[in-house]
């Protein structure tokens, strides 16, 4: 569903990303699953939550409000301690009153009430120490999979709050968590998120912090997985529409980049094309007119935060940005030498070029083709940034 | 007919307030988007967080109807209701601020409705409140009691944006938290101005809802709606519907198109629609528009500071404008409006129009606010104290029926009627530009007769001030008469009406007329004759005038020289000869021409006089003379920086030439100064200007035909190491219909010039080949095999020796340009 996180039998299973998680969850890694907004890695992580394979249980925490050190904990371990979670271990692991209360207690100076976890003295401060202490008091014959979303938005509020000393200190903190070794022997986290972590402790040169981290790529959907999704998209529309395979593969097509989100949005168009023309099979022009409803001014959110994400550059690396996309509207492909034409450009001088060219590629803007030239992820996302991105910047 | 009998039960404003029955059995638009959502409602997982939906649109489009059918659904559903809660919030609840009282209001609403369930609730949140309240609690603790209770909420939420605005960054985050991890809450919200207009993308729930837009109604909604009301109202209603149906499908596309199909605005105008809009009904017109004010002013105070002055601006002028105008009027940067506007765009409250050019119009999309606002907000005085009734008539009347409802207007004259109404009427009908001026004035004299008969004196002096047009009777006569196709043989009427006027005033007609293009030069010729015997000196004038536009420089120069006989020192005269002379590149005459009546130019129109010697004196190369005037012409307030500039890039004066176009381009922009300072810089050749340059030349090309500057353009990619643009330029070039005839050789050799300075020989062969140019640019192409010697050892072996010299020249200049523009 475009829009919300996916669930249940509304999730289109995206096995060889899922199965590519779990082999390296299976390796004993702890992960950093890579990817831009909209392609679904929330959806699949909540699958992996609600369907965990033998072996292993799933908690998924969201961290994006929190901005220190103790809030991130405190929402861990409020999430840990939650009924939803503590109903689990009785389930699973038959886990009486007494465990839980014992589990609950395991932190010193925290108690869990009827609103989560409160402190017996208010300047109580969390670590990761602290979240050491409740995972140690899990001893159950299941792996626990922490599943920490938008952790690089921790990462970037406390640098950008406090000081780079605090984000050094918070990230020295997990490092110290993912490599514990007892710890490791029944807990493993997946640490995901919109922007990319590595750029960004890349710049704050800490990236040695993360290295423990094994990074998992998600990648589009086959064209046949994309006809697939097409069809399990219709079965789910109240009157589903007619529309063979030929059609399909030229929606695809349209789409270019086949992440289930941005079939989606075009698939919700050419519905509305469909029943407000009043048609009775779908032609490639019934999915131009579609396509071209994208990029109207109603429909332009799904792609504004292309542009609105470049914000958190400086000017110049911003104004860099801009002009490599603008400069790739242009062209099918860039060669590496028309970009670097671009950076030495004398604005340019004082901006780390590097750093920007691989935010735009972590961030999911552009990729480097076979041809070793660069090119955008998305046809959809190139033609908006065409027509429309420069005036959001 | 009052407008309460057709609306009654009709809630206008308070959607939320109609009883569950009267909505379930009125709802008959929307339907499409009402069973998208309540599908996804009706298939609720309990055990997971439910997409969440927001329903945008102007004021009026339904949303709260919308909200308001669902909750009923909801709350009437057997299957849902026992477990999945409709809380509603009232349309208008502002000031929910922080997070922590929004779920608090939540659990006010739980503890309302559901008393037995949810009993304490609110005293449990009391309770840990204290002085900094954790919104994170709060969730904790309802989603605990609603967990136990095993319920989940849909929140319907009006004006959701305007709430959520309240929240800071953290709260946001927090509430998207909740959206993706909490299966207790699911929110469906409705909101009259767009999420974007609140936040940017980087907000975090970004995109977290699946956004509904309610669209104007199409025209089978639009009559679905009014058929609802038709038959709401009665039977009378419902038959007069039906003829107009029949009869007059039109009007009801009329209606929409003026509504923008806003269904609240249609409910407020259907009572026009069944009067019909006419001198009787024009005060229920003005209530009508009256009743839209709180619809329309909550539109107005939805929009943003600075986007008021705009809409003020767009509105007031009713005819589409472009951002330029409309920063002219606002004095606003034009960087703000552009943004502005995009931003007023989609909320809906203003409308593009694509025009050929860059410039796009925008106006008020929809006209019945527009309407509104001109009555409200229009100035009082003069027509403007009308223009919103006549810009309504000529909205509503349909072909030639503005004209036919004047005449009804005037037939009614003959009874009983409204003095004011008949006074604003009237007022409305001279106002409008699609009435003939003929029946303006029979307008004007019977209201005017009707008033004063009927003792009404002092009104009818409010009748619109059209002296100008009463007083300029005879100046009307003549333009129509000029305007016309008549023939060009003047009738008695013209005669009459040109004697009555002065000579001074049919000149200035005649040169205007002439001027704007409207008028056939033989009536022209005819007027000016007629003028001849009473002052041949501005007889000839117009003539003068004549040929000078047509062309016929010299029937031009003999009228001119002949008024020079008679007045020696005549200002126009001198000024339009000097201009023929000009055009004739005939710099002495030219000169001669403008110092004849120089003592008058000077204390007249001393900038002009300069900046013409200026002029003349830069074409007869005598820069130091043409610098004076030109400065005189500055001192005098003449714009003459682009004069300048050129002057001093003759002189190859380059920095003080860009210093003058770079000035003259602050205030102005004007593409061939444009293009005139990317050459300045080009051959000024100073690396650190080449962007600036390339940027000019681009600036020169927004507005303008591709193909004329692409060979400067071509030139500044290169200097700009932009390879595949220079290439993409060139190849357009070389492949529009037509390029390679229009573009002379030379122009051409200019070209391949720089692409081997920088090293681009590949792309120059491929050009050779493509295009077949060996034979017609030997040089170039013997100077490529020279560099390309490794690749073709004996092609330069064929060169003949004749070649060698220019051959050799040409590598030289691939060489000095290498290393001027590296």
């Amino acid at each position: 569903m475009a829009g919300q996180v996916v669930r249940g039998d509304k999730y289109f299973p995206r096995e060889t990303d899922q199965n590519k998680l779990l082999r390296r969850l299976r390796d004993g890694s702890h992960l950093l699953v890579l990817a831009p907004r909209r392609v679904g890695k929330t959806s699949m992580l909540f699958y992996l939550q609600d369907n965990p394979p033998d072996g292993y249980v799933f908690l998924y925490n969201i961290v994006q409000s929190c901005a220190t050190e103790h809030e991130y904990y405190k929402q861990i371990i409020d999430n840990l301690f939650r009924s939803e979670f503590t109903d689990q271990l009785s389930s699973l692991f038959k886990w009486g009153k007494d465990q839980i209360g014992k589990f609950r207690s395991s932190i010193t100076g925290v108690s869990f009430g009827a609103t989560g976890i409160e402190f017996d003295h208010q300047d109580r401060q969390l670590t990761h120490r602290d979240l050491s202490a409740a995972l140690n008091a899990l001893t159950l014959d299941k792996k626990l999979v922490l599943i920490i979303d938008e952790f690089p938005d921790v990462v970037e509020k406390i640098y950008a709050q406090q000081d780079h000393k605090s984000a050094e200190s918070f990230l020295s903190g997990c490092r110290e968590l993912w490599s514990e070794q007892g710890l490791n022997q029944h807990v493993q986290f997946v640490l995901t998120g919109s922007i990319g972590l590595d750029t960004l402790v890349s710049k704050m040169a800490l990236s040695d912090l993360i290295n423990v981290l094994i990074p998992v790529p998600i990648a589009p959907l086959s064209q046949a997985q994309g006809r697939e999704f097409i069809n399990t998209l219709n079965r789910r529309e109240l009157d589903p529409i007619q529309i063979d395979a030929t059609a399909q593969d030229y929606l695809l097509n349209k789409v270019g980049w086949l992440m289930p989100y941005y079939i989606e949005i075009l698939w919700m168009q050419l519905v509305d094309v469909y029943f407000d023309e009043g048609l009775d099979s779908v032609s490639p022009a019934n999915i131009d007119v579609a396509y071209n409803t994208l990029f109207s001014i109603q429909y332009q959110s799904h792609f504004n935060h292309w542009a609105e994400r470049l914000n958190r550059f400086s000017d110049s690396e911003k104004a860099l940005a801009n002009d490599v996309l603008t400069a790739m509207c242009e062209h099918a492909q860039l060669p590496g030498s028309h970009l670097f034409n671009l950076s030495q450009a004398s604005q340019y001088q004082q901006t780390n070029c590097q750093y920007v060219i691989d935010c735009l590629i972590h961030d999911g803007y552009i990729f480097i083709n076979q041809a070793q030239c660069y090119q955008f992820t998305s046809p959809m996302l190139k033609e908006w940034w065409g027509r429309y991105a420069t005036r959001r910047l | 007919m009052q407008l309460d009998d057709y609306k009654e039960g009709v809630k206008l404003y308070n959607a939320q307030n109609a009883s569950d029955q009267f909505i379930k059995t009125h709802f008959v638009i929307r339907l499409k988007e009402y069973k998208k959502i309540w599908r996804a409602i009706a298939s609720t997982n309990k055990e997971v967080p439910e997409q969440n939906y927001l329903i945008q649109g102007v004021r009026g489009a339904g949303k709260t109807t919308l909200l308001r059918r669902l909750a009923i659904e909801l709350a009437h559903s057997d299957a849902l209701n026992t477990w999945l809660l409709p809380v509603t919030f009232k349309e208008e609840e502002y000031g929910i601020s922080p997070l922590f009282s929004f779920w608090e209001r939540v659990a006010e609403e739980l503890e309302e409705h559901y008393h037995d369930q949810f009993a304490g609730l609110l005293d449990g949140l009391d309770a840990i409140a204290g002085q900094n309240p954790d919104p994170k609690a709060a969730i904790q603790l309802l989603s605990n009691r609603l967990k136990k209770q095993d319920k989940r909420v849909v929140l319907f939420i009006d004006n959701l944006v305007e709430l959520f605005a309240n929240f800071n960054r953290k709260e946001t985050e927090i509430l998207r938290e909740v959206l993706i991890t909490n299966p207790y809450f699911r929110l469906i919200g409705g909101s009259a101005v767009s999420l974007e207009a609140f936040y940017d993308h980087q907000a975090p729930f970004y995109q977290f809802f699946e956004v509904i837009n309610l669209a104007g109604l199409d025209k089978p909604d639009t009559e679905a709606l009014l058929r609802a009301l038709a038959s709401h109202s009665g039977e009378r209603e419902e038959q007069r519907l039906l003829a107009i149906l029949e009869q007059e499908p039109q009007r009801i596309e009329s209606i929409r198109r003026l509504t923008g199909g806003i269904p609240r605005t249609l409910v407020i105008l259907f009572n026009i629609l069944m009067e019909g809009a006419n001198g009787q009904t024009y005060a229920l017109l003005e209530e009508t528009i009256d009743r839209t004010t709180p619809l329309y002013k909550h539109r107005m105070d939805d929009l943003a500071p600075q986007q008021k002055p705009i809409v003020n601006a767009i509105a007031l002028h009713w005819d589409a404008i472009s951002a330029k105008e409309i920063a002219e009027k606002t004095r606003l940067p034009s960087k703000n409006i552009s943004a502005q506007l995009s931003q007023l765009e989609k909320n809906w409250v203003i409308e593009k129009i694509k025009t050929d050019g860059k410039n796009n119009l925008y106006r008020i999309k929809e006209r019945f606010f527009n309407i509104w606002y001109l009555m409200r907000y229009g100035r009082r005085r003069d027509k403007n104290r009308v223009l919103w009734l006549t810009r309504f008539m000529e909205v509503w009347c349909i072909g030639d029926e503005l004209k036919h409802r004047s005449q009804s207007f005037l037939a009614q004259l003959t009874g009983q009627c409204h003095p004011q109404a008949t006074l604003t009427f009237a007022n409305a009908l001279l106002c409008s530009d699609q009435l003939e001026h003929t029946d303006k004035q029979q307008i004007l004299e019977q209201t005017q007769q009707y008033l004063s008969g009927a003792g009404h004196t002092a009104l009818s002096k409010e009748l619109i001030d059209i002296t100008d047009v009463e007083g300029d009777k005879n100046k009307q006569l003549l333009i129509e008469w000029l305007r016309s196709d008549e023939p060009a043989d003047m009738t008695e009427v013209v005669e009459k009406a040109v004697s009555a006027l002065s000579v001074e005033e049919v000149t200035l007609i005649a040169v205007a007329e002439d001027e704007a293009e409207k008028t056939k030069p033989n009536k022209l010729l005819t007027l000016a004759e007629a003028l001849q015997e009473r002052d041949s000196v501005n007889a000839l004038t117009i003539k003068g005038f004549i040929y000078f536009r047509l062309g016929k420089d010299a029937d031009a120069e003999l009228a001119f020289r002949q008024i020079t006989d008679i007045e020696p020192k005549n200002v126009n005269a001198a000024i339009l000869l000097t201009s023929i002379y000009q055009k004739s590149a005939q710099w002495d005459k030219a000169l001669m021409a403008l110092q004849a009546a120089q003592s008058e130019l000077e204390s007249q129109h001393k900038g002009y006089y300069h900046r013409i010697s200026g002029e003349i004196y830069l074409e007869r190369g005598e820069y130091d003379f043409s610098e004076q005037h030109f400065l005189s012409a500055q001192d005098a307030g003449e714009s003459v920086l682009d004069r300048l500039g050129c002057l001093n890039m003759y002189k190859a004066n380059f920095s003080q030439a860009i210093d003058y176009f770079e000035q003259y381009l602050k205030n102005k922009k004007y593409i061939v100064i444009y293009t005139m300072l990317a050459l300045c810089y080009y051959y000024q050749a100073d690396a650190k200007n080449k962007f600036r340059a390339l940027q000019c030349v681009r600036q020169a090309m927004e507005n303008s035909s591709p193909l004329d500057f692409t060979h400067i353009l071509i030139k500044m990619l290169l200097w700009n190491n932009l390879f595949q643009d220079a290439t993409q330029a060139m190849d357009t070039l070389l492949c529009q219909n037509g390029g390679l005839e229009r573009s002379d050789e030379s122009l051409l050799t200019d070209l391949f010039v720089p692409f081997l300075a920088k090293g681009q020989t590949n792309l120059v062969e491929r050009w050779f080949e493509q295009y077949a140019l060996k034979e017609r640019f030997k040089p170039i192409y013997y100077a490529l095999m020279t560099l390309m010697q490794d690749k073709y050892p004996n092609e330069v072996l064929k060169m003949g020796d004749e070649l060698k010299e220019t051959v050799d020249e040409v590598l030289n200049e691939i060489e000095d340009w290498s290393v001027k523009y590296a």
